[in-house]
């Protein structure tokens, strides 16, 4: 250390903080360990929580596509098509379905599209739904 | 179909077997374990030197190891004894604010008034256990508690300084990640620190 800087007052100091350190009751010992094993377990709560998340997500993003399907195929109980939602361009709820399950393979964008907004196409899902149930009527 | 889907190359697999992943996962927190342990009796004496309270010191203690697990544990443990002592003394500055606060709120309210900060230190808190060489441990306690009141005179940096630099054995550099400043500062708070500490404990020591 720096000449200005008298090593025996360093040294009785870290000596006796030493001395207190080794004194320190099993009370405050025994908190200490369970603070110590409190912060490692909700460490290893949050690591589970991060490895299960993405099989968690894969799960919810399959289960989203298959329940879109399901709602697209029922709404199509005739044989025709169901009417094309909003865009007017003629395309078919079939076609929305091939481009999901296209663009799905190897990228994962449909999972992932599907997972983000599974409210929207719910939402979509029903307009079919409805729009089939128009021209029937 | 597929049964498992593998995520990274370390084989964590879909049925959830322990897998090299996780395995090298146990050996983080088994290596973080071991440096809580090393690190926790020290850190709980520094924040009783700044606190003055068991109970205040053991929650700053538990809140810097709660908050070096959640947020910097993927960091090189390298790194680990600078970010605990920069998070335990946060923790030190934080309670010490809410007291000043506590006790200027306390003096426009009717009621007994309550002193957290005039409160004397109780010796039992500092005193070792009673042992066969009774006189030399009563020195040492006295000794002790003569160091922690002039630490807690010295302004905050100083002390941090002189505590991080000497009483936890850090080097400059370490001293100064935990303290979020430059080395020379951190020189320069420590040369002040000893300096008033010779002032002040020099006609006793």
């Amino acid at each position: 250390m720096q000449q200005q800087n008298p090593p025996d007052l360093e040294t009785r100091s870290r000596a006796l903080f030493d001395a207190s350190v080794a004194a320190i009751d099993m009370r405050v010992q025994s908190r200490l360990n369970v603070a110590r094993h409190a912060a490692l377990d909700a460490a290893a709560g949050n690591r589970r929580f991060r490895l299960r998340l993405p099989m968690v997500s894969a799960a919810a993003g399959m289960a989203a596509a298959a329940l879109i399907a399901v709602a697209l195929w029922s709404s199509w109980p005739t044989g025709a098509p169901p009417a094309p939602i909003g865009t007017g361009n003629g395309r078919t709820g079939l076609e929305d379905l091939d481009i999901v399950a296209a663009s799905g393979s190897g990228s994962g964008d449909a999972l992932d599209m599907m997972r983000d907004d599974v409210e929207f196409y719910a939402w979509v899902a029903a307009g079919a739904d409805q729009a089939s149930a128009g021209d029937r009527g | 179909m597929a049964r498992f889907v593998t995520l990274t190359p370390a084989a964590m697999t879909w049925e959830g077997q322990t897998t090299g992943f996780e395995d090298a996962a146990l050996d983080h927190a088994k290596e973080l374990d071991k440096f809580l342990a090393e690190v926790e009796r020290r850190a709980f004496r520094i924040a009783q030197v700044g606190l003055r309270d068991v109970d205040d010191a053991l929650d700053v203690v538990q809140d810097a190891m709660l908050k070096l697990v959640r947020h910097y544990a993927a960091k090189p443990s390298a790194e680990w004894r600078p970010l605990f002592y920069r998070i335990l003394q946060n923790g030190i500055r934080d309670v010490q604010r809410r007291r000043t606060l506590r006790k200027r709120l306390m003096t426009w309210l009717p009621g007994p008034k309550q002193d957290a900060e005039g409160a004397e230190l109780d010796p039992l808190d500092a005193a070792a256990d009673p042992g066969p060489d009774g006189a030399e441990r009563l020195m040492q306690s006295q000794a002790i508690q003569k160091l922690e009141a002039s630490l807690r005179a010295l302004p905050a940096r100083q002390r941090e300084a002189f505590m991080l630099r000497n009483l936890e054995g850090m080097d400059v550099a370490e001293t100064a990640r935990a303290m979020r400043c430059s080395e020379g500062s951190v020189k320069t708070h420590y040369s002040r620190a000893v300096h008033s500490l010779r002032e002040q404990l020099g006609e006793v020591w």
